[in-house]
């Protein structure tokens, strides 16, 4: 089962969303708190996949995923996020962003999203 | 949910206690209406008919509704417009004060008549009120015109929320312009872009509690970091939700990181600011909300 990079700055989000994926039979390898320690840890630990959410402080999840992408091109960051703004979206869309999740989770909507952008 | 209103309405006049308002409320989340209550508040038949025809349901294993269109006392279309309505919540609270002999029918309208008169409600804020519809509530307790319209929005959208994520019974009361707030501990959140908006949620200890459980699946018994982080998780996605919306409509908020105040604190503005309590459970929430002119939380 592939391995898990969870970002997000509410330790809330990163319990609940760490809860869903090991019920799901996934791992969670690490978390992060906002994009630069996401990609500190990216570089680190190499997960299969990575949680990103977007509004966090220091960098935020834009931020976060274009390190992550512009350094690991074949890597798959899944933005996770409560505000579906269309500039935002966009943004990381063209940023390389593989899919959205939206919040608050929906487990079973959520761990489909993810395994589609696995088989991907 | 109109029982949660009008039934505190009663405990504030002293005619319900507190035990007999929340019994109310615990009974009013299972029950029925009964059909012949429903006929007679519908005018359709008189109360000596309904009771004629309940003596006779205890004599003949029939239903209510097929003794009262034998006896001619309604139509069958009476009767079936009668059984879409046994989920009101208004008619609900109805059968619940009279059958605990609280207030008789009587004094059911003579306490209403009161409750509209001492809020300063309308015909259709007390419709509202009835009907139970979120929507149709939060404008009669945000009425006051110098709230700016997208306000109103949050207001009404934090209200849904709230009822789809924390609590059902949620009861609000009404929004005031202030100037100052002073809380125990906030979750505040900024929203920045095509305009500024400022909110910030607090409240009693045991409000804030239940939110944090509740949206962020776990039990907390103390309003520490943990529990604040999953009340400003709440914000956040509420927030997300409003910028969502607006987005949908060309207009571009961003949101700024939550930010969590665990000692006190007081928010403060040049410009107006907003309270809107909502009472969870009987607990009270606060949600403060300021548009344009930062505020400062010192």
């Amino acid at each position: 089962m592939a391995n898990f990079l969870i970002v997000d700055d509410s330790r809330t989000s990163r319990r609940i969303l760490r809860g869903i994926l090991e019920q799901a039979g996934y791992t969670v390898i690490g978390e992060a708190t906002n994009g630069q320690e996401a990609y500190d840890k990216y570089v680190e630990l190499q997960p299969d996949i990575v949680t990103m959410d977007i509004t966090m402080p220091v960098l935020d999840g834009i931020g976060g995923l274009k390190k992550i992408k512009e350094a690991y091109p074949e890597s798959k960051v899944v933005m996770v996020t409560a505000a579906g703004q269309k500039n935002k979206m966009v943004e990381a869309v063209q940023s390389g962003a593989d899919e959205f999740i939206p919040k608050p989770f929906d487990g079973e909507q959520l761990v489909q999203t993810l395994a589609k952008v696995l088989e991907a | 949910m109109f029982g949660i209103y009008f039934g505190k309405y009663l405990q504030d006049k002293g005619i319900l206690t507190e035990q007999q308002y929340q019994e109310m409320l615990q009974e009013m989340k299972n029950a029925r209406l009964k059909l012949g209550l429903l006929a007679i508040v519908n005018g359709y038949m008189t109360e000596e008919q309904a009771e004629e025809v309940n003596q006779l349901q205890q004599m003949q294993d029939r239903r209510f509704g097929d003794i009262a269109v034998e006896k001619g006392y309604m139509t069958e279309e009476q009767v079936s417009s009668l059984l879409k309505m046994q989920g009101d919540q208004y008619l609900l609270c109805v059968q619940t004060l009279t059958e605990h002999g609280y207030l008789t029918l009587e004094g059911i309208q003579k306490e209403l008549k009161m409750y509209k008169k001492d809020n300063w409600f309308s015909a259709l804020d007390l419709d509202a009120i009835k009907s139970g519809d979120i929507d149709s509530i939060v404008p009669v307790f945000a009425k006051d015109v110098s709230i700016p319209p997208v306000m109103k929005d949050y207001m009404a959208l934090m209200a849904r929320n709230i009822n789809r994520f924390i609590d059902t019974d949620i009861r609000l009361e009404k929004v005031e312009l202030i100037n100052n707030y002073t809380a125990e501990y906030i979750a505040s959140q900024e929203l920045e872009g095509d305009f500024n908006f400022y909110v910030g949620m607090t409240g009693d200890r045991d409000a804030v509690l239940e939110v944090a459980s509740v949206f962020g699946r776990e039990e907390f018994d103390q309003v520490d970091m943990d529990a604040l982080d999953a009340v400003c998780e709440f914000l956040n996605c509420n927030n997300g939700l409003y910028a969502s919306k607006l987005s949908e409509e060309d207009v571009e908020l961003e949101l700024q990181p939550p930010v969590m105040h665990t000692e006190q604190k007081k928010i403060q503005t040049e410009g107006p600011m907003y309270k809107m309590p909502i009472y969870i459970s009987g607990k009270k929430l606060v949600l403060v909300i300021c548009l344009e002119a930062r505020w400062q939380i010192i």
